[in-house]
């Protein structure tokens, strides 16, 4: 499957490359969004091959993060319409693919679209339980009874279990 | 940059930090990856730390039980300072710290007596320190930086009772309709101050002098 981006056939003069996912899925992405990847920048200047080959990022993320840099290389678009799209970039996602997100991010060095996927993560994390947040990131609790104890009573004020959620 | 903490790479994902190395088309290493990927996060530190920053305070409180490392990680003050990088909200109120100066500016040149004023011909109550310092239209946490060893300076050829009374009067509030929100600024004031002082031993007495004059409050 080849995927072209939204801005047309290939031309000669603007240059693309074509990155490829772990699934062997290949991506035709326009070099001015590729560079906003600092990762993908490096590796460009490095060598003359328009073929990355991506080891670590599926074909769902790597669409997704694809999706997202091609939008902010628009110069068409204004940056009140970009952030527009960051919001609905992540709103709806669950935590899973999120999770899958902000790794590739810091793969390939996306700044921006790290943040963006941080503030979520955070969001959709700032009311669930502390058992919750373990389950997800695969956490042991290495903690004694007793020091469990105090930290629950330094800041007694910010454990009110009533609104938290654990699901 | 994967794998600082718990994380093995020999699980058999192809290194979840490298572009371009080998290849892997199975589906179900693919499927590995997202399975761990909460683990893989939450071993990178930067990661964790942008995503905990987004966090309101109270739930970063809670989250120092997830485990002793997201406790080192909230708790560490660089943390403390990338989420507040004005100290000012938090602990001191620098408006009313130029307030506090304003109004006892000549008190002030007078307790910083001998040496100052002999390092300079103006005799003027106003000293171009303070003036400079109150002369910035929003003082930061910085500019009182710059300022405070001035004061830390002279006040450190006192001897300690006055040191600390010197110290305790420059940072009462004056102003009556401020007492309210202020009640508790002036001991966050004479904290950070004695924080600036260099010699420990003076800063410690000081600190003994404080505690003990709180109790017999």
């Amino acid at each position: 499957m080849v995927t072209t981006d939204e801005k047309g056939p290939l031309t000669a003069k603007k240059k693309s490359v074509i990155i490829r996912s772990c699934d062997g899925d290949e991506f035709l992405v326009s070099e001015s969004a590729a560079v906003l990847s600092t990762s993908l920048k490096k590796i460009l200047e490095e060598k003359e091959d328009r073929l990355i080959h991506l080891s670590d990022i599926d074909n769902k993320t790597l669409a997704m993060v694809i999706a997202y840099l091609s939008t902010h290389a628009d110069d068409g678009l204004s940056d009140d319409l970009k952030r527009s799209f960051d919001q609905e970039f992540v709103s709806g996602k669950e935590f899973d693919v999120l999770k899958y997100l902000v790794l590739a991010t810091d793969t390939l060095q996306v700044t921006c679209l790290c943040y963006t996927v941080a503030k979520k993560m955070a969001d959709i994390m700032k009311n669930k339980l502390v058992e919750w947040v373990r389950r997800e990131f695969d956490i042991q609790n290495d903690y004694t009874p007793e020091a469990e104890a105090e930290i629950r009573r330094l800041d007694a004020w910010a454990w009110d279990d009533r609104q938290l959620e654990d699901d | 940059m994967i794998g600082r903490r718990r994380y093995d790479p020999s699980v058999g994902t192809c290194g979840a930090g490298g572009i371009g190395t080998s290849s892997c088309r199975e589906e179900k290493i693919i499927a590995q990856i997202i399975e761990i990927s909460g683990e893989i996060v939450a071993a990178i530190d930067d990661l964790l730390k942008q995503i905990l920053l987004r966090l309101p305070i109270k739930s970063l409180l809670r989250f120092k039980l997830v485990s002793m490392h997201w406790n080192y990680l909230i708790s560490n003050p660089r943390f403390r300072h990338l989420r507040n990088p004005d100290p000012n909200l938090e602990e001191f109120n620098s408006n009313l710290f130029s307030q506090y100066l304003e109004a006892n500016l000549e008190e002030a040149a007078y307790t910083t007596s001998t040496p100052y004023q002999t390092s300079n011909t103006d005799n003027s109550s106003k000293s171009p320190d303070v003036g400079m310092f109150l002369s910035r239209p929003n003082t930061r946490w910085d500019h009182w930086y710059e300022f405070v060893p001035f004061f830390a300076n002279k006040s450190g050829d006192l001897p300690f009772e006055k040191q600390l009374k010197f110290m305790k009067d420059t940072n009462l509030p004056k102003n009556p309709t401020d007492n309210q929100q202020s009640a508790k600024k002036p001991q966050y004031a004479i904290r950070a101050e004695l924080r600036l002082i260099p010699d420990t031993t003076v800063r410690q007495t000081l600190h003994a002098q404080i505690a003990q004059h709180e109790t017999e409050e």
